[in-house]
């Protein structure tokens, strides 16, 4: 396996006196997706803060070996006063490109995960939940990342448009080679999209499991996707 | 619709004052007709023009003083609790004094324009520092978090991501100001001397020249209405796009 774009090494976090990780130790494999699993609150989307290099680990280190990550939040957090089209290339303003390019590349990733030309001129207000998310996809895919951080980024959609979404990430791993560590909760999900499936346990976090499915992603059908699901439920417990 | 019943208000105005005309005689109310008579000869012999610069000139440095003061103290003290607890009651102290009190005080101390620009800037600042003080604390940590994950510059973190919160907390009090400043101007003018429309007045008052009064009175309200159709609403109607859901859609 190739060198890992991610590595978090005897990671242990603290917000004041309450420990929320402690001792975490995998890697997240280059070119590969890796799903992080776990019960609310053993502190997925803290780990993934500090994937983001966004907060400081109390202990332990974190290695990150990419040139470019771009994280999606729960919650979409687009600018209110932004249309769908400047939200997706304000990600873009630290690249230094020039307006007119900046709007270009906003407007075809925008087509690309299925807003039309006048929904991109719309502020978040007047899109629906599905179509902010979707946003928040084009925003985190524009700047052409070589790791994606996704926390639980598709839970609000309805099963189906998660599907496309999470094949657009499969896209972005396949034909561009890049990284992506995704929080769900669906067991079924990480079992159909990702190389590694790592479950965290209750808070604080530690390491319960890092498993690999031995399949291809692209090979399972859907009673190996079941059983891995199973599988995994049997470890959460 | 809404257009109808406005032109409805105005013309039951109108009607009023000329039935106060009828009732109480020229002296007290002068007629429609006379004022617009008064009005039309001010603008024709150039005294209209000078004075409304100068107002002008003297509520938009006022404002302008206020709003830079007003929003650097109420964002310092957005931001820092301890300025907060200094300059709240400071500024409480400063709304509780009556605009007439800060003329009398400014013309003992300036005299002339300084007088009426420092009298705008004092009743109009703690206004605006009491709204940049909630604008700068209700700051958005979520999104300056995604603003510093996708590695945003110092001048995108300014114009995209707090700059439009501080303005759409601003604005009002902003907009608020620019109408006080303009009548504090006109207050400050005629009491002390510096030119503009309240020198008009004090003029006419001086002269017991109702209509020329009430054509002075007609041209501030006008320039109030104007620059409210003209700059505030526009600016309004921009930021209702993305503050009230105007397109929803489910799903």
């Amino acid at each position: 396996m190739s060198m890992a774009a991610l590595g978090f090494d005897g990671i242990a976090f603290a917000y004041g006196a309450t420990a929320v990780l402690e001792d975490i130790g995998f890697d997240v494999p280059t070119g590969r997706v890796t799903a992080l699993m776990g019960p609310s609150g053993c502190g997925k989307s803290t780990l993934m803060l500090l994937a983001a290099g966004l907060l400081s680990p109390n202990a332990g280190e974190v290695e990150r070996r990419c040139r470019r990550s771009a994280i999606m939040f729960q919650d979409p957090l687009l600018l209110p006063w932004r249309t769908a089209l400047a939200n997706v290339a304000f990600a873009l303003k630290a690249e230094g490109l020039p307006a007119a390019e900046r709007r270009d590349r906003a407007a075809a990733m925008l087509a690309r995960v299925g807003l039309t030309a006048e929904d991109a001129t719309k502020f978040p207000r007047q899109l629906s939940g599905g179509m902010r998310q979707r946003v928040a996809l084009a925003r985190a895919l524009v700047v052409e990342p070589d790791l994606l951080l996704l926390d639980e980024p598709f839970g609000a959609l309805d099963a189906q448009l998660a599907r496309q979404m999470h094949a657009l990430v499969r896209d972005q791993v396949e034909q561009d080679g890049a990284t992506a560590l995704l929080i769900t909760h669906d067991a079924q999900e990480a079992a159909r999209i990702a190389e590694r499936i790592v479950l965290l346990t209750s808070s604080p976090g530690r390491v319960a499991l890092v498993r690999d499915p031995p399949q291809p992603v692209r090979q399972r059908g859907k009673g190996e996707i079941a059983s891995e699901a199973q599988r995994l439920l049997a470890c959460i417990g | 619709m809404a257009r109808v019943y406005g032109a409805i208000g105005i013309l039951a105005l109108l009607a009023l004052w000329e039935a106060g005309h009828r009732a109480y005689g020229a002296i007290v109310l002068p007629g429609l007709d006379e004022t617009a008579r008064t009005l039309w000869r001010l603008l024709r012999d150039g005294t209209v023009g000078p004075a409304l610069a100068a107002t002008a000139a003297h509520a938009g440095a006022g404002w302008l003083l206020g709003a830079v003061i007003g929003t650097l103290a109420g964002t310092a003290a957005g931001l820092r609790a301890g300025i907060r607890h200094m300059l709240q009651p400071v500024s409480v102290v400063l709304l509780g004094i009556p605009s007439i009190a800060w003329i009398v005080l400014a013309l003992l101390w300036f005299g002339g324009a300084s007088a009426v620009i420092f009298t705008v800037a004092i009743a109009t600042g703690p206004l605006i520092f009491a709204a940049a003080v909630q604008g700068a604390r209700s700051l958005d940590g979520d999104l300056a978090r995604m603003a510093r994950a996708f590695r945003a510059p110092p001048a995108a973190m300014a114009l995209d991501v707090y700059g439009p919160h501080m303005f759409s907390h601003l604005f009002p009090a902003l907009a608020a100001a620019l109408a006080m400043s303009w009548k504090v101007s006109v207050m400050a003018e005629l009491l002390s001397g510096a030119g503009g429309i309240g020198d008009g007045i004090a003029g006419a008052r001086a002269r017991v020249d109702t209509a020329e009064t009430m054509a002075w009175v007609v041209v501030v309200v006008a320039v109030l209405i104007t620059v409210d159709h003209l700059l505030l609403r526009r600016l309004r109607r921009h930021m209702e796009l993305w503050r009230t859901d105007t397109g929803g859609r489910a799903g």
